[in-house]
């Protein structure tokens, strides 16, 4: 899946640094905003079917939803912070931020509706927040404690770095993760569009 | 951005009322996988046409790392700060039995 995704970036890449005419690139404009709703409308689905997550959540206790908020909450304080030290515009910093590790869907958002530099900075930023944190989940898990472990993977707990929190944590913080991710990748597509255009 | 919400909701309402049609949920994640790859290769596209982004690629990256690396500080912070309270309630609710003896906090 990864490597498919780099392939297609790179792909394009390459063919859009030496092979595509730069006049053709406009005609493209109205294509991709028919893929971009295709693929949120998809997206949607997929989110709303989740009856096994929402099932999940009940049992856990309805408090654990703050988890997520706090993960969002902290990305984004994270990420202003960030982009004052850098000098970025803030709402550049906040929505490139608001990816939460989603790279793919952040990166497409933002080069559709902003810009295709913000674009790119959403894509790596989201990228090596995937890489970090599967780099800090088994020693955050160690030093901090299980939940702690939850936050550093944003909206990837609920794929990608699902099978390493499993097994640094324990069965109830998997579940956790799983709904934190879920919770965080169906406010990715709102907030990082709402934070742009702030 | 109305688009956005509009094909968001559009999806999460028709998810929500297919539950228990395996069938769509397959097939929306086949449109999400084809549109993703479209979007990607777009962009892909965008940024190879852009000297700015090529040429700044280095930079950008540096970048990149300083945001990811805050958002997940800020993350970890907040979730490590609230963890007492959110862990306490869910001994409550009688869920987290897992841990052993002295592996307790």
């Amino acid at each position: 899946m990864t490597i498919l995704v780099i392939m297609s970036v790179v792909l394009g890449a390459v063919l859009g640094r030496w092979l595509l005419p730069v006049e053709y690139m406009g005609q493209l404009d109205s294509l991709t905003t028919i893929a971009l709703c295709l693929m949120l409308g998809g997206i949607g689905i997929e989110l709303g079917s989740q009856k096994e997550t929402w099932r999940r959540l009940r049992s856990l206790g309805w408090r654990i939803v703050l988890v997520p908020f706090l993960v969002a909450a902290g990305s984004l304080g994270g990420a202003a912070v960030a982009g004052l030290l850098l000098g970025m515009p803030l709402k550049e910093a906040s929505a490139v931020g608001a990816g939460f590790g989603w790279y793919s869907l952040s990166g497409v958002l933002l080069s559709q509706i902003y810009s295709v530099e913000a674009g790119a900075l959403a894509f790596l930023t989201n990228v090596m927040r995937e890489l970090i944190a599967i780099v800090l989940i088994p020693v955050v898990a160690v030093r901090l404690g299980s939940l702690a472990a939850v936050a550093p993977g944003g909206a990837t707990t609920m794929d990608t770095t699902l099978p390493l929190i499993a097994r640094s944590t324990d069965a109830d913080t998997t579940v956790i993760a799983f709904v934190n991710g879920a919770a965080l990748s169906a406010m990715v597509p709102v907030l990082v569009p709402l934070l742009i255009s702030l | 951005m109305t688009l956005v919400i509009i094909s968001m909701t559009i999806g999460i309402a028709v998810g929500f009322l297919s539950r228990g049609i395996p069938a769509i949920a397959k097939n929306a994640s086949r449109i999400t996988l084809f549109g993703l790859f479209f979007l990607l290769f777009v962009m892909g596209l965008k940024l190879g046409a852009s000297r700015e982004v090529l040429d700044n690629l280095g930079q950008i990256g540096a970048k990149a790392f300083i945001i990811a690396l805050f958002c997940v500080m800020g993350s970890v912070f907040l979730v490590q700060l609230a963890a007492g309270f959110i862990g306490r309630k869910m001994k409550e609710a009688g869920v987290e039995r897992q841990c052993k003896g002295d592996e307790c906090p």
